[in-house]
């Protein structure tokens, strides 16, 4: 009984340590702490995406590109509720852009949304890193690009990463305009399988230097 | 003087030698340490990990985001108590208690694997979150058993030995002086 005791005893002193210490190292950390309150993966609901731009006068849907409410060729409805709120591209959708000439002049933005490393190994050329779940840590770099840019294209890894999904959300609550905003589903995997051009390093942050 | 003070079985005899506690304490203790190092190089990464398993709510999202926070330093702190032996039998309880959550939990997700795509399941492998990177599942499996075997000796063992703090219970008999134990007239 006695052995029951001190075990006890010790699980909820190194438990009251645990706590006091994680917690306070989290608030101390320069860089990765996280936010205890905030919800990393939500995603808003397919509700609230915005109606479909008819101020030109058109409903043309660019290719490669398509809203997940307006479906391609319009057609029925799709019955299928799309997985994000946010306007999906693809490959070639990319290709696209990246050979737009607004994209040399700075006004289409690719976004990467991975980490350092999956980033300076290799990226689509003359996207900006920005991790979303430590958005402040680049956003003064992010910012520039991205705010008043005719499109923002969003990607991670691909496949299961989500990562893209939550870039876009924070976009949105940074203040640019959900409309500039495309989700590159297919992500890095693809672009990568399909032999997309590829940049390494970090030339994000060597344009900063004067 | 009670039997088993005076025919002591083989485990005791084996315990009372410090060795068993001491070999549990540095594998266990340097292993929950170098895991929960690893763990807290990358806190969103362990987040990331952790959510897979889906055994904490989303929201409020307190629960999640402080387990990312809060068990790599109690593990550091867990291992770092029992190789210097300090509250160890608390720190090896926790480890084992700790284990026998994330076992079952990897074993699920696993089988989960195994019933949506099908992989067979020896072959079934993914990045836990529990510092080691892809791992086959099987193997991780069998080696949390064995460390959660390994936690429980710090939990049951009487000997303190090599330990900053605590004393043995039951400790082995020392030798009387004979100047000592002849009563005095």
């Amino acid at each position: 009984m006695k052995i029951i005791k001190q075990t006890g005893c010790e699980l909820l002193a190194l438990a009251v340590i645990g706590l006091v210490v994680g917690l306070s190292a989290n608030s101390l950390r320069a860089q990765g702490s996280l936010e205890l309150g905030k919800d990393y993966f939500y995603i808003p609901p397919t509700e609230k995406l915005p109606e479909p731009d008819h101020t030109n006068g058109t409903d043309k849907v660019e290719p490669g590109t398509s809203n997940p409410k307006q479906p391609e060729g319009g057609g029925e409805p799709v019955s299928e509720k799309p997985k994000y709120p946010y306007q999906t591209i693809d490959y070639a959708g990319v290709v696209a852009v990246l050979k737009d000439p607004d994209t040399q002049t700075g006004l289409n933005v690719f976004v990467d949304a991975r980490n350092d490393h999956a980033y300076e190994a290799g990226h689509i050329p003359g996207a900006v890193q920005c991790d979303p779940y430590n958005v402040p840590q680049y956003w003064d770099n992010v910012e520039p690009r991205v705010m008043g840019a005719l499109k923002v294209v969003v990607y991670c890894g691909g496949g299961d990463c989500e990562d893209s999904a939550y870039m876009c959300r924070e976009l949105v609550n940074q203040g640019v305009p959900m409309e500039a905003i495309y989700l590159y589903e297919g992500g890095w995997n693809e672009w990568d399988a399909k032999h997309g051009p590829v940049e390494t390093g970090r030339p994000d942050a060597a344009e900063e230097t004067p | 003087m009670s039997a088993n003070d005076v025919s002591p079985s083989l485990i005791r005899r084996v315990d009372a030698t410090g060795v068993p506690l001491a070999l549990a304490r540095l594998v266990i203790g340097g292993y929950f340490i170098y895991t929960g190092i690893i763990k807290l190089e990358d806190p969103v990464l362990f987040l990331k990990q952790i959510k897979q398993y889906e055994m904490l709510p989303l929201d409020p999202a307190y629960f999640l985001n402080g387990t990312a926070v809060i068990l790599p330093w109690l593990e550091l702190i867990c291992g770092s108590a029992l190789v210097l032996g300090v509250f160890v039998r608390g720190a090896g309880a926790m480890i084992a208690l700790m284990l026998a959550v994330f076992t079952p939990a990897i074993f699920l997700r696993a089988l989960a694997i195994h019933n949506t795509e099908h992989t067979p399941f020896m072959q079934i492998a993914f990045d836990c979150g529990c510092g080691t990177g892809e791992i086959i599942i099987w193997k991780k499996l069998l080696l949390n058993f064995l460390c959660f075997l390994v936690a429980l000796v710090p939990v049951f063992s009487n000997s303190r030995r090599w330990c900053l703090a605590g004393r043995s219970r039951s400790a082995p008999a020392e030798p009387v002086p004979t100047s000592v134990a002849e009563p005095t007239s």
